[in-house]
């Protein structure tokens, strides 16, 4: 599937949004197969096709591509971002030294 | 070796695409060995931390070696359950390959106790900072493992966002009791999953 394949699958996939009917999974799993496969081909026009999405799906998508593909991108800063939180957590509560000692 | 290495940069870099391969494949033994090999580094880490002083009795032996089986029936009948119809042989041919997050973090670990004499396996450090970069490093292997489990229920249990968020409450439940169990029976204070 080449990039104009793609966008008339989008175009396609708004078109069924437009009558009413609810899109699948099966339907948004395809969608995000392919822009995987085409992510890298022009982000910008995929982008602005997005942009004409619910948030959701777009959140939704945007994390099934990222951890689809060179899932570090995602899984680090999510890693540092907990060890944050649990720090912080443990911290305030003084649990932090109890752990160590 | 280096058609191996590109599959474990494969699946590190795409394992989407890498489970999709495997499950059309049908071939459980490349998962086998990566579980065998996380094992190894468990059993080879232990040696090491304890100095060959402490050996190993039967369950410790036995009861890391059936918990990939098991794990993968679990999660297997929980998806038949559900939903899914794939064959049991579907889902080992590509659990196996969650264990190669256990395997980085025993490899690190000995990697570590080469280094500082401290490890996993006995006391760790004193110094806080530094166990917040170890905790860094276990959370990230516990979310590589967690994103394993999610392509395995995607792809083998061919199921939906939210049947794999419901599955995931009920092997939460599955992995507390299991975990209770190993602390009761004195296997292990920490179960290997």
């Amino acid at each position: 599937m080449d990039e104009n394949e793609f966008i008339e699958l989008i175009d396609k996939t708004k078109k069924i949004r437009e009558k009413g009917i609810e899109v699948t999974t099966l339907w948004q799993d395809k969608l995000v197969s392919q822009m995987v496969r085409v992510a890298d081909l022009e982000t910008e026009r995929i982008e602005h096709h997005l942009l004409e999405m619910p948030l959701s799906v777009i959140i939704y998508q945007w994390i099934i591509i990222r951890l689809k593909t060179r899932p570090w991108r995602l899984l680090i800063p999510a890693s540092v971002a907990l060890t944050l939180i649990l720090q912080g957590f443990l911290s305030k509560f003084n649990l932090l030294q109890i752990m160590v000692h | 070796m280096i058609r191996g290495l590109k599959s474990i940069w494969h699946l590190i870099a795409h394992p989407y695409a890498f489970f999709e391969e495997m499950i059309a494949r049908g071939n459980c033994f490349p998962a086998t060995i990566t579980f065998l090999l996380a094992l190894l580094l468990n059993d080879l880490g232990w040696i090491i931390v304890s100095g060959g002083k402490y050996g190993f009795s039967l369950p410790d032996i036995l009861w890391p070696l059936v918990s990939y089986p098991i794990a993968a029936l679990v999660i297997y009948g929980v998806c038949r359950l559900l939903i899914s119809e794939n064959r049991c042989r579907t889902f080992f041919a590509v659990w196996g390959f969650s264990y190669l997050p256990t395997l980085l973090f025993f490899l690190s670990n000995i990697f570590l106790h080469t280094l500082t004499k401290l490890s996993f396996w006995n006391r760790l450090v004193d110094q806080p900072s530094v166990i917040l970069i170890f905790w860094a490093f276990t959370l990230l292997m516990l979310l590589w493992k967690i994103l394993f489990l999610a392509i395995t229920l995607r792809l083998a249990g061919n199921l939906n966002l939210s049947q794999i968020l419901v599955v995931f409450v009920i092997l939460i439940t599955i992995m507390a009791g299991y975990w209770v169990l190993t602390l009761t029976l004195g296997l292990a204070k920490i179960p290997f999953v």
